[in-house]
């Protein structure tokens, strides 16, 4: 029953729906666009279009004591936070994929609970926990701080690739007389190699770019690049921002790239439970 | 069949050292904090045997406080229905496209995930500031206003920085639940004479209201207990639970008030969150 024209509801419903998803796409991009178009700004203001182009805020930005002294504690947190992710989180999706036991699952919502809860009520309890054992704030609890929002992500991107593995090589390699170690070190992980470091790269890029648990775990004299950031922003705009802005954009994607590459874009999108 | 021996590798004691891990650092904290709700704190320090209901009947008891909840509430809210209203039609979008357009889809839905939210929020500093931001440059020149509109700093300016950001947050489950449906439905609906717009609105949107109902726990979470996007397109003023939090741990050193909040803030946002779920259950029994 074709008709040979479409009825006024279809098209008022097309064009509605295409306006809003227009709008949502371009709001998705716009901003950070902007952000990196504004950053070579040549004027003392935000302007836009911009005055003239230069790259006075990127120099200004290298020479930006406290800008620099951020990034590389935000360098320094993120790899540490990422060996100790692996450490515990890659051993952990072994039992959560193969094993079969009781409690399986309220172990899987246990290790993946961080997602769940709020970024602020994460990092004021770590901030009550640390003051009442009486531990002034340091860098190491704010590596541990890190790592409590990034661990789900190692796991469920070890376990993701560990649960299309077929056990098969596993069991060949051992009856053809492989210790463990020798079947984990040539079997396993060769394979399982993609997953891990797609979990790697995220856990480091959450890490490098986590605000909300840093603002409280994080002490005075040890901010983080992201509260730096955010404290240039707070009162009011400072043009430097917007080339550190750019740089962190352009880590996102580079991740993102490596993230599709590894695992594909599509096994990404769990990465939409994150919630902070 | 798995041989015993592969097994060895696969034993629950692997998971210890992070289950463990988060005890200490995770669970413990979170109790501490709902505990500190209880106690009295002075410098920081617990008052020993100081067990008290006081903080919470102060908080409760004060008209000041329910007005900011309710004011983070309809922040959540907002931002939900937003989502919902922009984000539904980039995810049908999403299922009527071909592989290599659902590639570009993909990659402008999860680069906003990826990108720091402090970053993000300043691309809208940019875009809706005072006379010099882009919306009000561009209004001026045209001549259609005379004076600068405020945005910045107002709840319409945290709204749609909030809405932008969460997008992703409904957009992903949508899709999924788009992409489950059956679409032998669809054609049948259409076999049966209803117009597109007919079985969109009577096949497709009902079908799909489980997926929703994930992204809608999701969004308002996130906006609920939100802080960089209130704290910065909000301003100095603006006050929502989370921002008063901050305020009453990190520069009043008030950390009862901050603990009653957080529990109260953590404790509200779980019963949106199961009763989300709880409706997502009832669709799911009922579309199948």
């Amino acid at each position: 029953m074709r008709r040979p024209r479409a009825p006024a509801g279809d098209l008022l419903l097309t064009a509605a729906l295409g306006a809003l998803s227009g709008v949502s796409l371009l709001a998705l991009v716009f901003p950070s666009m902007l952000v990196v178009i504004t950053s070579f700004n040549a004027s003392d203001f935000l302007t836009f279009p911009p005055q003239g182009w230069s790259l006075r805020w990127y120099e200004a930005m290298a020479g930006n004591w406290e800008v620099r002294q951020a990034a590389t504690l935000s360098l320094k947190v993120a790899a540490l936070v990422v060996a100790i992710d692996l450490l515990l989180g890659v051993p952990a999706a072994f039992p959560l994929t193969r094993a079969r036991f009781r409690g399986r699952e309220l172990l899987r919502t246990f290790l993946f609970s961080p997602l769940m809860l709020p970024g602020i009520v994460i990092g004021i309890g770590l901030l009550f926990f640390f003051m009442l054992l009486g531990w002034s704030l340091s860098l190491p609890l704010l590596v541990i701080s890190h790592v409590v929002v990034t661990l789900p992500f190692i796991v469920s991107m070890t376990s993701a690739r560990l649960a299309v593995l077929d056990p098969t090589y596993e069991e060949a390699a051992l009856s053809l007389g492989a210790s463990q170690v020798q079947k984990f070190a040539h079997i396993v992980l060769p394979q399982l190699w993609s997953g891990i470091a797609a979990g790697a790269a995220f856990a480091f890029l959450l890490s490098f770019d986590n605000f909300t648990v840093s603002l409280f775990t994080a002490s005075d004299r040890l901010r983080p690049l992201p509260i730096v950031l955010f404290y240039l922003l707070r009162y009011d705009i400072n043009p430097l921002v917007g080339a550190v802005s750019s740089l962190e954009i352009g880590l996102a994607l580079f991740v993102l790239l490596v993230g599709s590459r590894l695992l594909g874009l599509a096994r990404l999108t769990q990465l939409s439970r994150r919630v902070t | 069949m798995r041989s015993p021996r592969v097994g060895t590798w696969h034993q629950a004691e692997l998971a210890a050292p992070a289950v463990v891990f988060l005890i200490i650092f995770l669970a413990i904290p979170l109790l501490l904090l709902f505990a500190f709700g209880l106690v009295d704190i002075r410098a920081a320090r617990v008052v020993p045997g100081s067990w008290t209901l006081e903080h919470y009947a102060r908080i409760l008891g004060d008209p000041f406080y329910y007005r900011i909840f309710l004011r983070t509430f309809w922040m959540g809210l907002g931002a939900t229905i937003f989502c919902l209203l922009f984000g539904y039609p980039v995810a049908y979008l999403f299922t009527r496209v071909g592989p290599a357009a659902r590639q570009v889809l993909l990659v402008l839905i999860l680069a906003p995930l990826l990108t720091n939210a402090v970053v993000r929020t300043f691309g809208w500093m940019i875009i809706l500031g005072g006379q010099k931001g882009l919306i009000n440059a561009l209004l001026l020149r045209v001549g259609l206003i005379d004076e600068p509109v405020r945005i910045l700093y107002t709840m319409s300016g945290v709204l749609i920085g909030l809405t932008q950001i969460q997008l992703p947050f409904m957009i992903l489950p949508v899709i999924a639940a788009l992409e489950g449906q059956d679409r032998s439905l669809q054609e049948a609906a259409a076999g049966l004479g209803a117009t597109w717009a007919q079985t969109f609105f009577h096949v497709v949107v009902p079908l799909s209201l489980p997926g929703v109902l994930t992204g809608s726990a999701l969004v308002f979470v996130i906006s609920y207990t939100n802080f960089a996007v209130p704290a910065l397109l909000g301003g100095g003023s603006f006050a929502v639970i989370p921002t008063f939090i901050f305020e009453q741990i990190s520069a009043l050193l008030q950390w009862n008030n901050g603990a009653v909040l957080s529990s109260l803030l953590l404790g509200t946002a779980m019963v949106m969150l199961w009763l989300f779920n709880r409706a997502s259950a009832r669709l799911l029994r009922w579309t199948r």
